[in-house]
């Protein structure tokens, strides 16, 4: 058996699709604890606390990421997130997670070096698992 | 001419008048007035259909100092250079210009003109036509009016189109999701638990197709009856139907439409328009300080013909840089505020644009916001 994830982190605003996640990862026990922002300045915000004050139990192994939110977006999330990523000294998975289905932002979201895939909305239960078990 | 002339028997004399018949008809047929300019007399000639299609009346003698008042305004550099190009380098000219009638009415014609030399190669005249083209050039400006827009409409729908696909995915993409989960869950009672989930897909969908029906029915509506309307009244109708907000957050509003004080517009658009752009300033007010709301209208500076109306607040302003290009946007909101549905300033914009209007923004986070609207 491997090591099962601990801590995960969900960035969306769409409450429904956040709902049902959590209930698959519970269902499927793919980890322990959840995180969830409901847009990418609750997220970015959390991280940046989090390096001044370091606890490596609060940094989360998986990130799911949307594009679409309002306040601040997925892409500028990713643009801040990346200039911090590498201090925490442990490896963070991005995977974004969106409904979007223009290949000009899976070509870009794919291009960069802190996302690890695209996957586009519905996702599916295999899916999220396969996610979580290559992670762990 | 002389050899296959059918009738051979027509004297000279009804040779001419035949002839004149033939061409006095061809240019009435086509508008076609002729003129000529005679340096060396000093003096201008024009037939009687250049003085109909300029309506003067028949007996009227014209003079060289008539010159400019020919022509409409806008055109007078042109036609100065054109003309002086034709008398001096003996350059003829073949173009569009608009002219004035007698009675100052405007009119598209079609001004041909060729220098006159005399035997020491000498220019001593320059002879032309005007053609009354006014019809069909009228006919093209309608023509790129239409085809703007469509064009405009095209782009709108095509817009459209993104936006339902989009916002129907993110929900149809939720129901998958709760269908995975039914079928992979064990017991009833945890399948059961789901359908809290569907009520709430559901209810989100149906607020989704609510909101592109206000969309759908601004293309439909803009065909309305336009009134003319008072933008004094609506702001009066729009501040006393927020009069409670206004008092509790200390707006103050100042207008001023003393430069245009009707328009013609659906009036219903009109009160929508005041209505968003007045509660989002408010909504976005700044922290430290109470809204201030300055609203005027003016006349286009370059087009007379257009209203131009500009809200400006104090508030707290948007990132340009970050937002620019999505203020319009739908589900688009810019602020941490809760109760942002990023749906109004894109109906702002949609009911503007079905009109043929356009809606700018300048915004500033240390001095507030403007919306600037041309009608």
């Amino acid at each position: 058996m491997k090591n099962k994830i601990k801590l995960a982190c969900i960035i969306d605003d769409d409450k429904i699709y956040v709902n049902l996640v959590r209930k698959i990862i519970e269902t499927k026990k793919l980890c322990d604890h959840l995180l969830i922002f409901k847009d990418g300045k609750e997220g970015i915000d959390y991280f940046e606390t989090l390096l001044q004050n370091f606890e490596k139990e609060h940094l989360p192994e998986v990130i799911l990421l949307d594009l679409n939110m309002p306040v601040m977006d997925g892409w500028e999330f990713l643009e801040r997130f990346t200039k911090i990523k590498n201090k925490f000294n442990n490896p963070i998975t991005l995977y974004v997670v969106s409904s979007s289905i223009n290949s000009i932002d899976i070509e870009k979201a794919k291009s960069l070096s802190s996302v690890q895939n695209y996957l586009i909305k519905p996702v599916k239960i295999d899916e999220l698992e396969a996610v979580f078990n290559k992670t762990a | 001419m002389t050899e296959t002339n059918p009738k051979p028997h027509i004297l000279p004399n009804e040779k001419l008048e035949e002839d004149n018949f033939y061409y006095r008809e061809s240019a009435l047929m086509t508008s076609t007035g002729s003129w000529y300019i005679d340096f060396e007399n000093k003096k201008s000639y024009w037939d009687d259909i250049t003085r109909t299609i300029l309506e003067y009346p028949l007996d009227f003698v014209p003079s060289l100092k008539m010159g400019m008042s020919l022509y409409a305004e806008e055109h007078h550099a042109f036609i100065a250079n054109t003309f002086f190009e034709c008398a001096l380098s003996g350059i003829p000219f073949d173009t569009e210009i608009l002219m004035l009638t007698a009675n100052k009415r405007k009119f598209w014609a079609r001004a041909i003109g060729k220098p006159i030399y005399n035997d020491a190669k000498k220019i001593i005249g320059v002879r032309g036509i005007f053609q009354d083209i006014d019809d069909n050039i009228q006919k093209e400006i309608n023509l790129e009016k239409a085809s703007g827009i469509v064009a405009s409409q095209n782009s709108r729908l095509f817009n459209f189109a993104h936006i339902v696909s989009h916002n129907l995915r993110s929900h149809s993409s939720n129901l998958t999701l709760i269908v995975q989960l039914i079928n992979d869950l064990d017991t009833v009672e945890e399948k059961l638990e789901l359908l809290d989930n569907i009520t709430h897909v559901s209810e989100s969908l149906n607020t989704t197709i609510e909101h592109l029906n206000e969309v759908v029915s601004i293309q439909t509506s803009s065909n309305q009856l336009k009134e003319q309307v008072s933008f004094n009244n609506t702001l009066d109708q729009v501040t006393t139907s927020i009069n409670q907000i206004i008092l509790n957050n200390n707006v103050t509003i100042n207008s001023d439409f003393s430069r245009a004080e009707f328009i013609e517009y659906i009036p219903a658009y009109l009160d929508s328009i005041f209505l968003n752009l007045l509660t989002n300033a408010i909504k976005y007010k700044h922290k430290d300080r109470d809204p201030v709301i300055n609203i005027s209208t003016s006349l286009d500076y370059t087009n007379k013909d257009r209203i131009v109306l500009k809200i400006s607040d104090n508030g707290s302003g948007i990132d340009m840089e970050k937002f620019g290009d999505k203020v319009f946007g739908m589900y688009k909101t810019f602020h941490y505020n809760a109760d942002a549905r990023g749906i109004g300033l894109f109906i702002t914009k949609n009911q503007i644009e079905s009109l043929n209007g356009e809606i700018q923004v300048k915004s500033d986070l240390s001095s507030g916001t403007t919306f600037t609207i041309k009608f």
